[in-house]
């Protein structure tokens, strides 16, 4: 029996179990040329250690620990600086967000405030958050703070914009008032491209947080990483960026989640 | 006094980079009576939208008044329901709180709103749907929805914007129905604005045929093919009979002339 085949003029897609199997083959593939190379020799250990190297280094990094504190006293620290930047961006982020979108005063206010400073490069901005606000953890969450704050910002805007005008029109022949437009319809309306921000918005978190704590800070993940390149400790130095790697991705995972789960008819209109 | 008077009103779009300034609406002048069921029909760009967007509150007239009860329109109001063509309905919501919605933010009661959505839902057939998301219903019964929304307000005028314009020809049928038996039901004034000759002939009892650039009212037509519906005629017959064809056939030649159009 001949089966009719139809070539999509576009895609090539594959069954999610496929895709997931061609991921985890790849990644294996990778660990298996790093563990190779490493294997024979080719690269000496203080350029690139070997896999085996790495976990026994999250093992050692974890019991023993590495400039004071364990793995899991450096991830804390950074995860509250990380976290704490995250959740105070989303809570002003939001509502600034809000009101730039239905609002052209507060938007012609903020917006080329945050468009100026949003391209620059934290490590470019860092001077002067220190000057004005020193070298304790406050100058390091407002860094990671202002990182997280422009993306959220920006797609809250974005969302309120495009929440379709019948939706607002639709609310106001119901009788509900402007508060009411804004918590029933605009912040609903503008959640799937809030979560996106939010998504974005943790990214940017972590790629700050190495800058972060460059500066006077005596516990965390990012110095860990810049501390042990200092004694040339390269197997610190992965195993750090491993261990980052791997929280953003499953933060990145959870938000994934909270989407599905927030905002389900999120593409079905 | 007239229920609904639109009094000489024009609009005007200014001038933007793009756009030259153009005239939707030149010159209104229109009565509405509280049991009527108006249609207004003309090819796209000819102002029919704007003339129901004036009476919704959306937007003001550049020029004249248009008045409910002899006062100006100020805004969108809770007497004034409006059912959209799409995009209208929230879609995290399901069916039950989107007809909800209204009385919610009216301060209703959790009881009365209870009863009066059943009521609502029942009207227009949607009670087993209740609990449905409503991006998973077919285009008509997301209409329902809306025409259950609008109507849980009870409002004193349905604005219908080519709320059926998205639709298959059978459920359109089937909805142009539903239409009419709320309106015999409830009499309210019905505005329903639309691009198909033979819908505004079926449904109204006044048929307003514009014309556009400026859009203008070309004439007002009395009609009464929906009464012989509601009074039990078959729509199949009424659609083919020969008045109502040659009425189509002399709408058809003020909408689309057949020299010199542009289609």
């Amino acid at each position: 029996m001949i089966i009719q085949s139809v070539k999509d003029p576009l895609f090539r897609q594959y069954t999610g179990r496929k895709t997931l199997i061609i991921s985890l083959v790849t990644s294996l593939l990778l660990i298996g040329l790093w563990w190779f190379v490493t294997a024979m020799g080719w690269v000496k250990p203080l350029f690139l250690p070997s896999p085996g190297q790495i976990v026994n280094k999250l093992g050692e990094l974890s019991s023993t620990g590495f400039a004071n504190s364990t793995l899991w006293e450096h991830a804390q620290a950074s995860l509250f600086r990380v976290f704490s930047a995250f959740a105070l961006a989303c809570l002003t982020a939001i509502p600034i967000g809000i009101f730039m979108g239905i609002h052209d005063l507060v938007k012609g206010i903020l917006d080329p405030v945050i468009e100026f400073y949003r391209p620059l490069p934290p490590l470019a901005y860092l001077p002067l958050i220190i000057i004005w606000l020193g070298i304790g953890e406050t100058a390091k969450i407002v860094l990671i703070y202002l990182a997280v704050f422009a993306p959220v910002c920006l797609s809250t805007r974005a969302g309120v914009r495009s929440v379709a005008r019948e939706k607002v029109l639709a609310a106001a022949t119901l009788g509900a008032s402007r508060a009411q437009i804004i918590r029933h319809i605009v912040f609903p309306g503008a959640l799937p491209e809030i979560l996106t921000g939010m998504r974005v918005g943790i990214g940017f978190g972590w790629t700050t947080l190495v800058a972060a704590e460059m500066v006077a800070a005596t516990a965390g993940l990012g110095f860990m990483v810049l501390n042990a390149k200092d004694f040339l400790a390269t197997d610190v130095v992965l195993t750090g960026i491993i261990v980052i790697g791997g929280i953003a991705y499953g933060f990145d995972m959870i938000m994934r989640l909270m989407e599905r789960w927030l905002v389900p008819w999120k593409g079905q209109e | 006094m007239s229920f609904i008077t639109y009094e000489d009103v024009s609009v005007v779009f200014p001038a933007t980079r793009k756009n030259e300034a153009t005239t939707a609406l030149e010159n209104i002048s229109l009565q509405l009576e509280p049991t009527e069921l108006v249609v207004v029909i003309g090819r796209s760009g000819c102002g029919k939208t704007t003339l129901l967007n004036l009476l919704a509150g959306f937007m003001p007239p550049s020029k004249g008044r248009v008045l409910m009860d002899g006062l100006p329109i100020v805004g969108p109001g809770v007497e004034r329901g409006v059912i959209f063509q799409k995009n209208a309905l929230m879609p995290w919501l399901n069916v039950r709180k989107n007809v909800e919605l209204g009385l919610k933010f009216q301060k209703v009661s959790a009881e009365t709103r209870k009863a009066r959505v059943e009521e609502c839902l029942a009207w227009v057939g949607l009670e087993e749907f209740a609990n449905h998301r409503v991006y998973e219903l077919s285009g008509g019964m997301q209409q329902r929805v809306g025409i259950a929304r609008a109507l849980s307000s009870d409002p004193r005028i349905l604005l219908m914007d080519e709320p059926l314009g998205a639709l298959d020809a059978l459920t359109r049928e089937t909805l142009q129905e539903l239409v009419l038996d709320i309106w015999n039901k409830s009499h309210k004034l019905i505005l329903l604005i639309t691009h198909s000759i033979e819908e505004a002939l079926f449904m109204g009892t006044k048929l307003v045929v514009m014309t556009p650039r400026p859009g203008r009212i070309h004439k007002v037509y009395p009609l009464d093919f929906c009464e012989k519906f509601i009074a039990g005629g078959d729509a199949r017959a009424i659609k083919s009979s020969p008045e109502f064809i040659a009425l189509r056939e002399e709408i058809m030649n003020v909408i689309h002339p057949k020299e010199g159009g542009d289609s």
